[in-house]
């Protein structure tokens, strides 16, 4: 697959950086904040590589910004489990990392759910009936530990977008995920929602439907569905590491570009699946490998 | 007889007891003494011996509620008060008024001081000042009446009562009888060996007790006021946020309160009293015992906001009562020294009241393992406020990421026999298998009632992990296993597999 690499700017987009950056150096003197998307990456913020450099590269501040607001659809309605899992993983990168950062490695792991806080699945009763509830033992696989996540359940979209802006506010949580099927979630609540992400310092990640495509304040869009793993080493038929296609359709002060991943379990990142995608190379190793 | 207005309190009168298979008399009035009856009668009996007695069922547990509160008022003679424990359970208040009476004048004042405010609330009552409490219990029912005795009167006093009055067990003091010890007086002047040893040594003890040769200490009752803050307005309460304001302070209030006695409050109580006398409640209930003012009327303040459409103001709200019906003992909390935020902090638990008192506490929730096999019973979500989540989840690499509320039939298009289905068609759209893995057997739970009953998990199931041509994995069952269980078995979609 396609995975863009660092292209030069073209001169639209300098362009635009040029007005972008008289307006930064304008609202610099007034004190005032003119919402552009690059002056999201202040140095201040801290932000979270994903794994391969390829994707962090274009990424706005050179990974997943924490304290903002982040959104992921499935490509499909029938890429909603596919979209669920690229998320809980994504929740799991930014809790270890964030967790790492917070206490340097020294913080006991049992006895303290999650090292990097509590993660709050906000999760509506309609979406509970399609999808399902997250399951304890299978979550522990995605990397997030069953015992510190509160799961809610909210009756409403309108009461879901109620409790993730407080749950983002909360002291001691470490991400928001939220999803969110219907239209409730406009331009309007998703701008207080990255607000709020963005004053107080958990990072909000909102699921959203297939069709949600209307403007939004989230620094950065994935667009999910899944792909075919590639067998593992013990058997040609068995199922082997789950792999999403991201497409990258939003990306404030980013490039927008399309990736194939993978999640790491030993590095516990993602990681670049597109070499072994290629039809050619997966015969080459089999041949390698019968040699 | 049940209507208790059509008593007629002159008439002969009794209370009645099951004990042991048989209605007897728990207690009688005085008409209905003066026919014959006694305490311990069959009912039977007791009709015959008089034809038209009234007979009401004892409610022993609401007359120990009531002595109870009547230990309570009678503290106002001495703090020293507990209910009398005889027999058969409370049946009267023992009073320590030493070093009290002087204040009523002298003991015989006290004495009938107490008598006549209790005629005034309409209760017969009895009473004897004495040195002991076994005394004051025996001469109060068996005595002459109600009189003050000193220590060498005690015990000429005591001597002729029967035995029943040192509240001796049924067994001890029939065996007594059986032996011609009917009064006090007999059972002092025996020796005390060998009645210890044929008897035990209750009689003993209570003998000496009744006599003051062997120690007995009341126990008062220990009245703890109810957390409750009151406040009255001048002008009643109109607006929302007039009424937020006295939550706040009524809160502020309680924190006092709460902090004196090192209790949280786990569930709180507000009452508001309209001007008409009507009167509304909000409840709301915490997941830790807490004590901040600032989160308790956030709360409160949430759900007025809540029911504000169903609350009707009308003239407004003159008073409101502030009550915590649930504490729990406040933990000593450490302060933090460093600037980490800790989990389970007080903001995340003030957070999840919020969400819990909004949303209801079901729809807030963390997740425990159960130990079982089979996957939708190996979890189980609980409300939050119940307790911290449990630590010890176990990894189970095949299993999926979610597990649908219910398994869904699918449709298989394309059948291996033991083997997962080829194509299949799950609501409305066919998915075609490239991948595959399994069967995980999951046999049922045997001794489980359901099991047998064809109920949830009756039948064996094999577990796939499947992936369709497209990279979307499901986690499928076949349920029954050939020829055994079922003839055609059914296939299921249970969950997504990460």
């Amino acid at each position: 697959m396609s995975v863009s690499a660092h292209k030069p700017p073209t001169a639209k987009e300098k362009r635009h950086n040029r007005i972008y950056r008289a307006r930064a150096a304008l609202s610099g003197l007034s004190g005032a904040v003119l919402g552009h998307p690059s002056q999201a990456v202040t140095p201040g913020r801290q932000s979270i590589p994903l794994g391969p450099p390829e994707v962090d590269g274009n990424l706005p501040g050179g990974g997943i910004i924490a304290n903002a607001l982040h959104e992921v659809l499935p490509n499909d309605p029938r890429d909603t489990p596919a979209a669920t899992s690229f998320l809980s993983h994504l929740a799991a990168r930014l809790l270890s990392e964030r967790g790492a950062s917070a206490h340097t490695g020294t913080a006991a792991q049992r006895g303290c759910p999650q090292r990097g806080g509590m993660t709050v699945w906000i999760r509506p009763q309609n979406l509970l009936r399609e999808w399902g509830m997250p399951y304890g033992p299978g979550l522990l696989g995605a990397g997030l530990n069953p015992a510190g996540v509160l799961f809610i359940h909210p009756r409403t979209d309108q009461d879901a977008l109620w409790v993730i802006e407080e749950a983002i506010q909360a002291k001691g949580v470490g991400v928001v995920i939220g999803e969110i099927e219907g239209r409730a979630l406009d331009l309007t609540a998703s701008r207080r929602i990255h607000l709020a992400a963005e004053k107080v310092g958990a990072p909000a990640l909102l699921a959203r439907a297939h069709n949600c495509l209307g403007s939004t304040a989230a620094l950065t869009r994935w667009q999910i569905s899944a792909r075919p793993s590639a067998p593992p080493n013990y058997s040609e038929s068995g199922l082997g590491i789950r792999r999403w296609k991201a497409d990258l359709t939003r990306a404030r002060g980013g490039r927008l570009a399309s990736f194939e991943l993978e999640w790491d379990h030993e590095a516990h990142c993602f990681s670049l699946a597109t070499p072994l995608a290629h039809g050619q190379i997966a015969p080459l190793l089999k041949a390698a490998n019968a040699a | 007889m049940s209507n208790f207005n059509a008593v007629d309190f002159d008439a002969p009168l009794t209370l009645v007891i099951s004990t042991q298979g048989s209605f007897r008399l728990s207690a009688c009035n005085k008409a209905a003494a003066g026919e014959g009856l006694s305490i311990g009668q069959l009912v039977t009996d007791a009709r015959a011996l008089c034809p038209g007695l009234q007979v009401l069922e004892a409610t022993p547990e609401a007359d120990a509620r009531a002595l109870r509160q009547l230990a309570a008022w009678a503290t106002r003679y001495t703090p020293w008060v507990a209910p009398a424990t005889g027999v058969n359970g409370i049946d009267g208040i023992f009073l320590d008024i030493t070093g009290c009476a002087h204040l009523f004048g002298s003991e015989k004042e006290l004495l009938t001081d107490l008598l006549r405010r209790l005629k005034e609330f309409d209760i017969a009552a009895r009473a004897c000042v004495t040195g002991t409490l076994g005394a004051s219990w025996a001469l109060a029912r068996y005595g002459k009446g109600s009189s003050v005795l000193n220590r060498d009167a005690e015990a000429q006093a005591l001597a002729p009562l029967p035995i029943s009055a040192l509240r001796l067990s049924d067994q001890t003091a029939e065996g007594l009888l059986q032996v011609g010890l009917k009064r006090i007086g007999d059972l002092a002047a025996v020796a005390r060996a060998p009645l210890a040893s044929r008897f035990g040594p209750e009689a003993l003890m209570r003998l000496d007790q009744a006599l003051g040769k062997a120690s007995e200490p009341v126990m008062p009752q220990i009245l703890e006021a109810p957390l409750r803050v009151r406040n009255a307005f001048v002008d009643p309460l109109v607006q929302t946020d007039a009424m937020v304001l006295a939550i706040e302070k009524l809160c502020a209030e309680m924190e006092v309160l709460l902090l004196e006695r090192g209790r949280g409050a786990r569930a709180l109580k507000l009452t508001l009293f309209r001007v008409d006398g009507e009167t509304a409640t909000l409840e709301v209930g915490t997941a830790r015992g807490t004590t901040d003012a600032a989160h308790l009327a956030r709360l409160l303040a949430e759900r007025l906001d809540q029911l504000s459409s169903d609350l009707d103001i009308g003239f407004g709200y003159d008073a409101a009562i502030l009550d915590i019906p649930r504490t729990d003992a406040l933990a000593a909390s450490q302060v933090d020294l460093s600037a980490d935020q800790k989990p389970f902090s007080g903001d995340l638990s003030s957070f999840m009241d919020r969400a819990g008192n909004r949303f209801g506490w079901a729809r807030v929730q963390h997740v425990y393992p159960v130990q079982s096999h089979i996957p939708e019973r190996a979890v189980m979500a609980q409300a939050a406020h119940v307790g911290p989540p449990s630590l010890d989840w176990a990894e189970e690499a095949s299993r999926p990421a979610a597990l649908l509320p219910c398994a869904e039939p699918i449709e298989v298009l394309a059948e291996v026999p033991e083997g997962p289905p080829k194509t299949f068609r799950w609501r409305k759209v066919a998915y075609r298998v490239s991948r595959a893995e399994g069967p995980e057997r999951i046999a049922p739970e045997w001794w489980r009632a359901e099991s047998a009953s064809n109920g949830v998990g009756a039948r064996t199931r094999d577990y796939f992990r499947v992936e369709d041509d497209g990279g979307r994995r499901f986690w499928i069952y076949r349920e029954g296993l050939y020829g055994r269980e079922a003839t055609t078995p059914r296939w299921y979609m249970h969950g997504f597999l990460d």
